[in-house]
């Protein structure tokens, strides 16, 4: 069984006509398909029918996130391994969801909603899939040019029970951990794909979103993104841009119009999809405030305690 | 505490920021909480949507509270700030270079 790459993020929305316009305008996804109540949105590099979901809601924050499986079988094992591990699993039928098969839904332990699925509608790249141009689409360029979704970062409660959820049922791997002085981790990265998270997990609230990554196509332009961001009046970090000491990307967060945080950024390092195979890189939590914010070298805490 | 004047149609927050106080403010969109406050005092309205999970507090009794960031006052009012506010240091520079709301 494989998760081969958290597929999309399903975002609830205060108002969904600006919350599309931000994901179309400035962070550079284009709509595949509208229904009654939510708006699929598609990233140049990914493939797939949809990489975000905005869905209009009293309140911000993460509906759920999809994991694609690598065969068709892993939805049967994933049933019995999650229900082993004690989740309540149901099964929506395909047509459920635009553009994707049948779904195994399940909670985490962290109260996050999960839909794993192995079947999706392949719309290929944006820039097509015969000859195509390098340079991107015209409907991207305006934009921060994220590339493709890279990865969720979940709030949860009691990261060594989410961790352990996602590394024993899910088979994700850890590439890099701050460890807390009781021993348990305080921050994780875990992965599932060759680059090294595609989930990590912050202390906060069960169901908590942190933030939505998108991968930019380099460093440089992480740096254009925060111009164009502060030319818009979009709420950046204070900071502007930083670099992580965790990871080594160079990185800028700002929020949609509804408030939940989003992350662009570049140069995330390789891992070898050897499960288990090398160990993470440990953080002493007295390390924390080099490793989250480099140049700084301090924390912003309510970086870490605002989230939705 | 610090009192200062609000216009109409101005968030809580724009006003403290003209007065010289910068509250904490995270997404300005009334999604994150980092601007919530108790409302002791008066009342405020909403002209733009806000998260309804950020108008409590965290903990155990889920206290109604108030988004700075998108919050207008329709009164005079008072509000407790969860996270501290900090006051400018003023250089004689300061009121030359325009404030943006």
């Amino acid at each position: 069984m494989a998760v081969t790459k958290v597929g999309y993020a399903a975002l609830a929305v205060t108002d969904l006509n600006s919350a599309v316009e931000h994901y179309v305008n400035n962070v550079g996804l284009s709509i595949t398909e509208r229904t009654k109540t939510e708006v699929y949105l598609r990233s140049p590099g990914d493939q797939d029918h949809h990489s975000v979901v905005l869905r209009e809601s009293s309140r911000a924050g993460l509906d759920r996130f999809g994991i694609k499986m690598g065969d068709p079988d892993d939805l049967a094992e994933l049933e019995t391994l999650a229900e082993r591990a004690g989740a309540q699993v149901r099964r929506l039928p395909a047509g459920s969801e635009p553009g994707i098969g049948e779904i195994l839904a399940f909670r985490l332990p962290s109260e996050h909603e999960v839909w794993a699925y192995h079947s999706t509608q392949n719309i290929g790249f944006a820039e097509g899939m015969d000859n195509p141009d390098p340079v991107g689409v015209d409907s991207a360029i305006g934009s921060i040019g994220a590339q493709h979704l890279d990865h969720v970062a979940l709030c949860a409660p009691d990261i060594d029970d989410l961790s352990k959820f996602l590394i024993e049922v899910l088979d994700f791997d850890e590439s890099e951990v701050v460890v807390a002085p009781d021993g348990k981790r305080a921050v994780t990265f875990l992965f599932c794909t060759n680059t090294m998270h595609d989930v990590a997990i912050v202390p906060g609230p069960g169901a908590g979103l942190h933030h939505v990554s998108f991968e930019g196509e380099n460093r440089a332009a992480i740096v254009r993104a925060v111009e164009l961001l502060r030319h818009r009046d979009v709420p950046t970090m204070a900071y502007g841009m930083t670099r992580h000491g965790l990871a080594g990307v160079t990185t800028t967060y700002f929020h949609d119009p509804s408030g939940n945080r989003n992350e662009l950024f570049s140069g995330p390092y390789a891992t070898p999809g050897a499960q288990g195979m090398v160990p993470p890189i440990e953080w002493e939590i007295s390390e924390l405030g080099r490793g989250a914010f480099y140049y700084e070298n301090e924390l912003d805490m309510p970086f870490m305690t605002t989230v939705t | 505490m610090q009192q200062f004047a609000c216009g109409a149609d101005t968030t809580i927050d724009e006003a403290a920021r003209s007065a010289g106080l910068n509250v904490r403010v995270v997404c300005r969109r009334g999604g994150c909480g980092a601007c919530q406050a108790v409302l002791l005092s008066g009342r405020v309205e909403y002209r733009e949507p806000v998260s309804v999970t950020k108008l409590h507090l965290a903990g155990d009794d889920h206290s109604r509270c108030e988004l700075l960031c998108r919050a207008i006052p329709v009164s005079d009012v008072t509000v407790r700030p969860i996270l501290a506010w900090t006051k400018h240091n003023p250089h004689p520079w300061s009121d030359l270079i325009r404030k943006k709301g």
